[in-house]
């Protein structure tokens, strides 16, 4: 197996030149890197907390901000710091705000994965049980200045070989009242539709938070719910006032292939007419939500979010018109705050979409006219001691009947699809009582995830072949300068 | 007579105005103060002490002015005294929803 250049120059911190990258050797080096920061956090004499680059800002433990202790999932006070700009700090000047992230995978699918199917993928693949090299990330994520403040990760994805602009989101923010009441306000440049949002119910930051991208996956999503992450550029407008009501309102303009090209979210050796839908004007993006806690430690959000696209599929203009596709969705979140030990979340969301298929029609014939699409997800998890984070999921995908429109593994006509994600996520550090190094902040999360299908691209029968075992490390580190 | 009769009524309205000044305690707790707003005296002293088990800080704003009272460590008592009369606020830099509006009359 060989690695291309920019795997090499990726992996050459952990791998010396010339050594055979056996899956043994690499999973050996990873270990050893992770015991090595786990010694190295418990003998530390320092007693300051395990901390990640906006952790080193604030001077707050992961468990401050996070739901067991590790993102996303965020509790009141990391949706606070989101909504304040990423610009809340402990006054003192930590210099350059970076962090870097490494995720390495197990995958078990019950269906055997062909031989090359992940081409690029650094570690290979074949067969039934698969190492990856998910993520490997460096962050800008931190306060600018007083009023404005920015998350921008680069990543390079070991699965599809691909160095590419991976979330982004920069933020100015103002303070004020409004018949008397306080709020903020703010604008953000973001990547994504829902990149900006503080709850974890909308696609881009809920569950499952890391999924596997070497295992099937069922072919029908929404427009929101994946396509246009970082294959869009928004600029926006936030409200929360009076700590209840949060609106905002973007509008996203669909990156060019050259652009594409050059954030590294299509490959470069793509052909120019490539199979990525492109977008027509600005299509605008909007989001409702209340929030509060009704009673002493019951948090509960309530909103409406969705988007319309004008869409040339498969940048194919040569039926003179577009598709129109709109997504409107609801969500709710509930917490129960507890105390410092025990903390439980949960999530929902419906999506509805509906797709006018007027350019598709012409371009491919046999497709409907009209498609509609839904998505509902619910999940919650129980957090104990900021440590250890079990979650269940339940998700389910329906739709109208469409061979042409869905183009589903199992040649099926109907986009339906539903499971079970279930998921355990172990996080050693990054609490108050963590152990830390003097000159880098830094954390881990251990999680073993399975997902079952009930139901797969339109099918009861074998759905269960697409079942998936997932094991995934993490570790991220923040230099305190 | 007389001017003795001043100095001893000047050093009892100042000694009063002092013995009048008072301390009020303010707790953070839960990433909260634990009141939203308050009036004080001019001379009064808030006493804050941070009963959470992570660092907060304590910046008194008053228009323009700011005097940041620094960080805060879990049990820590950080004091700030109004000697003005006028309308201040009080934040938290690292948890932004920490406020308390202060009027000193």
């Amino acid at each position: 197996m060989f690695f291309d250049f920019r795997a090499q120059v990726l992996w050459s911190m952990c791998l010396s030149q010339g050594e055979r990258r056996t899956k043994n050797a690499i999973l050996s080096k990873l270990t050893l890197l992770w015991v090595v920061f786990a010694l190295a956090g418990i003998l530390s004499p320092d007693a300051a907390h395990a901390l990640p680059s906006f952790a080193v800002q604030t001077d707050q433990p992961c468990s401050a901000c996070h739901v067991g202790s590790f993102g996303p999932q965020l509790k009141p006070f990391g949706r606070d710091f989101k909504l304040y700009g990423y610009t809340a700090s402990d006054g003192k000047d930590h210099g350059v705000p970076l962090a870097v992230y490494v995720r390495n995978s197990f995958t078990n699918t019950a269906k055997t994965q062909p031989a090359g199917q992940y081409p690029e993928a650094v570690y290979g693949n074949s067969g039934n049980n698969n190492f990856g090299l998910e993520e490997l990330s460096a962050w800008y994520a931190g306060k600018v200045n007083a009023t404005t403040g920015a998350y921008i990760e680069g990543s390079f994805d070991g699965v599809g070989g691909q160095l590419h602009l991976d979330n982004a989101d920069i933020r100015h923010i103002h303070e004020g009242k409004i018949f008397g009441t306080d709020y903020v306000a703010g604008i953000t440049l973001n990547d994504a539709p829902t990149v900006s949002d503080i709850w974890n119910t909308t696609p881009v930051w809920g569950f499952p938070f890391d999924a596997p991208k070497m295992a099937p996956t069922p072919a029908a999503s929404a427009l929101i719910d994946g396509a246009l992450q970082e294959a869009a550029t928004g600029l926006g407008a936030y409200i929360m006032w009076n700590d209840w009501v949060y609106a905002e309102f973007d509008g996203y303009k669909g990156t060019s292939r050259t652009g594409l090209n050059m954030v590294g979210n299509t490959p470069v050796n793509d052909p120019i007419n490539g199979n990525q839908d492109a977008y027509d004007g600005i299509m605008p993006y909007w989001r409702l939500a209340v929030q509060h806690e009704l009673v002493k430690n019951h948090y509960f959000e309530l909103g409406t979010y969705g988007i319309a696209a004008s869409v040339y599929p498969n940048d194919n203009h040569t039926g003179g018109a577009t598709d129109r596709i709109t997504d409107t969705a609801v969500d709710a979140t509930y917490q129960w705050l507890g105390d410092d030990k025990n903390f439980i979340s949960a999530h929902s969301t419906f999506i509805h979409e509906h797709r006018d298929l007027t350019e598709s029609a012409v371009i491919n014939p046999g497709t409907n006219l009209s498609d509609n699409l839904n998505e509902f997800r619910a999940d919650v998890s129980y957090s104990y001691d900021n440590t250890w984070t079990p979650t269940l999921q339940y998700f389910r995908t329906t739709g109208t009947s469409d061979a042409v429109e869905w183009n589903t593994s199992t040649g099926l006509a109907s986009p339906n699809s539903a499971g079970f994600v279930a998921e355990l996520a172990y996080v050693p550090f990054g609490k108050v009582d963590s152990p830390a190094l003097s000159w880098m902040a830094y954390n881990s999360r251990l999680e073993l995830q399975y997902t079952a299908y009930t139901e797969f691209d339109g099918t009861h029968a074998h759905a269960s072949n697409n079942n998936t075992i997932f094991l995934d490390l993490a570790i991220v580190m923040a230099p305190k300068w | 007579m007389r001017s003795t009769l001043m100095i001893i009524g000047l050093f009892s309205t100042l000694f009063i105005a002092q013995a009048q000044a008072a301390d009020v305690s303010v707790d953070q707790a839960g990433q909260q103060f634990s009141q939203s707003s308050l009036t004080l005296k001019a001379g009064d002293t808030l006493v804050f002490t941070n009963k959470d088990d992570v660092t907060h800080n304590v910046k008194v704003i008053n228009g323009d002015d700011t005097d940041d009272k620094g960080l805060q460590k879990p049990g820590e008592v950080i004091k700030a005294t109004f000697a003005k009369p006028g309308t201040y606020q009080v934040r938290c830099a690292i948890h932004p929803k920490m406020k308390i509006d202060v009027t000193v009359q």
